[in-house]
């Protein structure tokens, strides 16, 4: 019965205090996806995953973006990069 | 304060004057003096009695053992006690007898005083117009009725207040998946960065963790429904008339308007419980999942300045005493305390579940 009652009077008043007035921060949102590392991903299937993992491993021993160390190390181009590294192509089949 | 005095089989006992109940409640608040101010025995298990004693009332006349004046009279106080007119006539706690057998007496004793007091006599009087035992109590025993009243208040709670609950969060979070599902972000898995997904899609798994909850609370209810009632004793419902259990299970769902049956068993419904293990599973899973979402809620949402601070959730209150303009996400805290708690409570029903010895479980009040 304590639970029973916990659990549904809890939900409402999460609900009604908390869930409904959530929103995305935006700004942190983009900045937060712009700086990840784990973009790298995407390059996976372009140039294999050590030579992504050698770019991520400099990215950040040297605090350089994923862009300037692909390119520095010549594994692709700043257009391939762009065309490749696109975080709304690695969001896989919205279905909500 | 004043006394009269009541009996029962042990002799005599100095019960308050004006109460209804009698001595077997006043025996239990004497012998049981454990947080009696906090750990009172769930109101909506008094309910449940009501309906049960006014339903066996109903079948033991239809069944010709209890004549009419005393089946009326019972069904008015059972009426009385669902209006809540009389909820500070059931003074116990939790900490009694494990079969709850003197918050049955309770209920016997306050039903054939104030039924006797509601057909002209006095709570003075030695002999009552209607008997706890051989009347209110007829064709049960503790046995059989706690664990019914224990059926029929989880069922109640379950569907009037947790599934609603439940839902309507579900509903929401869902409303916010969708509203977001093109909202791109990082992922994150061992708390490091991953590949990125939508806030939409993050907010779906919790949608989809609260539908299986819900999922699963619902296959609790069939066997919430089957009653124990006409078990009596031991589960072979001795002195009781014959249909007297399915009789007894029909006017019980009549009353409340819920599916409730007879057990196929009665050795397993007064002997286990484990039909209310189970829903404590489901709600175990539900606080486990509730816990994971509120944690999530506030690590998303910390900062400002200095967290995550990748979603925004209400300002509700001032967060510190000390700190000016601090606003912390107290409804993820009072949820994940609420989900601490369940857990909690988990483990002491199934101890409780697992711990029934031959006929009869005796860990009853403490898994309700």
């Amino acid at each position: 019965m304590h639970s029973a009652r916990l659990i549904g009077d809890v939900c409402v008043a999460f609900n009604d205090k908390c869930a409904v007035g959530i929103e995305p921060l935006h700004d942190n949102i983009a900045k937060h996806v712009n700086n990840s590392l784990m973009l790298v991903t995407a390059l996976n299937t372009k140039i294999g995953y050590y030579k992504a993992a050698e770019i991520a491993q400099t990215a950040h021993k040297n605090g350089s973006t994923l862009k300037e160390t692909a390119i520095a190390l010549g594994y692709l181009t700043a257009e391939e990069f762009d065309a490749w590294v696109r975080p709304e192509n690695m969001v896989g089949e919205i279905n909500v | 304060m004043e006394y009269r005095i009541e009996k029962d089989t042990m002799g005599k006992v100095n019960v308050p004057a004006h109460v209804y109940w009698g001595a077997q409640t006043q025996r239990s608040i004497e012998n049981f003096p454990i947080a009696q101010d906090i750990n009172k025995m769930p109101k909506e298990i008094i309910r449940a009695f009501a309906y049960l004693k006014k339903a066996a009332a109903i079948t033991n006349f239809e069944a010709d053992v209890l004549e009419e004046a005393k089946k009326n009279l019972i069904a008015q106080v059972c009426d009385e006690i669902l209006a809540g007119q009389l909820a500070d006539q059931f003074p116990l706690v939790v900490w009694q007898t494990g079969s709850g057998t003197q918050s049955n007496m309770n209920c016997n004793e306050v039903i054939a005083y104030r039924a006797h007091v509601l057909q002209g006599g006095s709570l003075m009087d030695e002999q009552k117009f209607v008997h706890p035992n051989d009347d209110v109590n007829k064709s049960q025993s503790s046995n059989d009725t706690f664990p019914t009243a224990m059926h029929i208040a989880a069922y109640q709670a379950l569907i009037e207040v947790t599934i609603p609950g439940i839902t309507k969060l579900r509903d929401t979070l869902d409303a916010k998946a969708k509203a977001f599902k093109n909202v791109v972000k990082i992922g994150r898995t061992h708390f490091m960065d991953a590949t990125p997904l939508t806030l939409g899609q993050e907010f779906s798994g919790y949608v989809s963790q609260l539908n299986h909850g819900l999922k699963a609370i619902n296959n609790c209810l069939d066997h919430l429904a089957e009653l124990a009632l006409g078990g009596t004793a031991v589960g072979t419902g001795i002195n009781t008339p014959k249909g007297y259990s399915e009789n007894v299970a029909k006017h019980i769902a009549n009353l409340t308007g819920l599916p409730f049956r007879t057990a196929e068993n009665k050795f397993e419904a007064l002997a286990a419980h484990d039909a209310i293990v189970e829903a404590h599973g489901a709600l175990k899973t539900v606080a486990v999942s509730l816990m994971k979402i509120g944690n999530d809620v506030r690590m998303l949402s910390s900062g400002p300045r200095s967290g995550i601070g990748e979603i925004y959730i209400p300002d509700n209150e001032p967060g510190s005493s000390i700190m000016p303009g601090k606003v912390n996400p107290t409804q993820c805290e009072a949820m994940t305390m609420v989900a601490a708690q369940v857990l909690g409570n988990d483990v002491a029903i199934n101890i409780g579940g697992a711990s029934g010895h031959f006929e009869l479980n005796v860990f009853k009040p403490v898994m309700i």
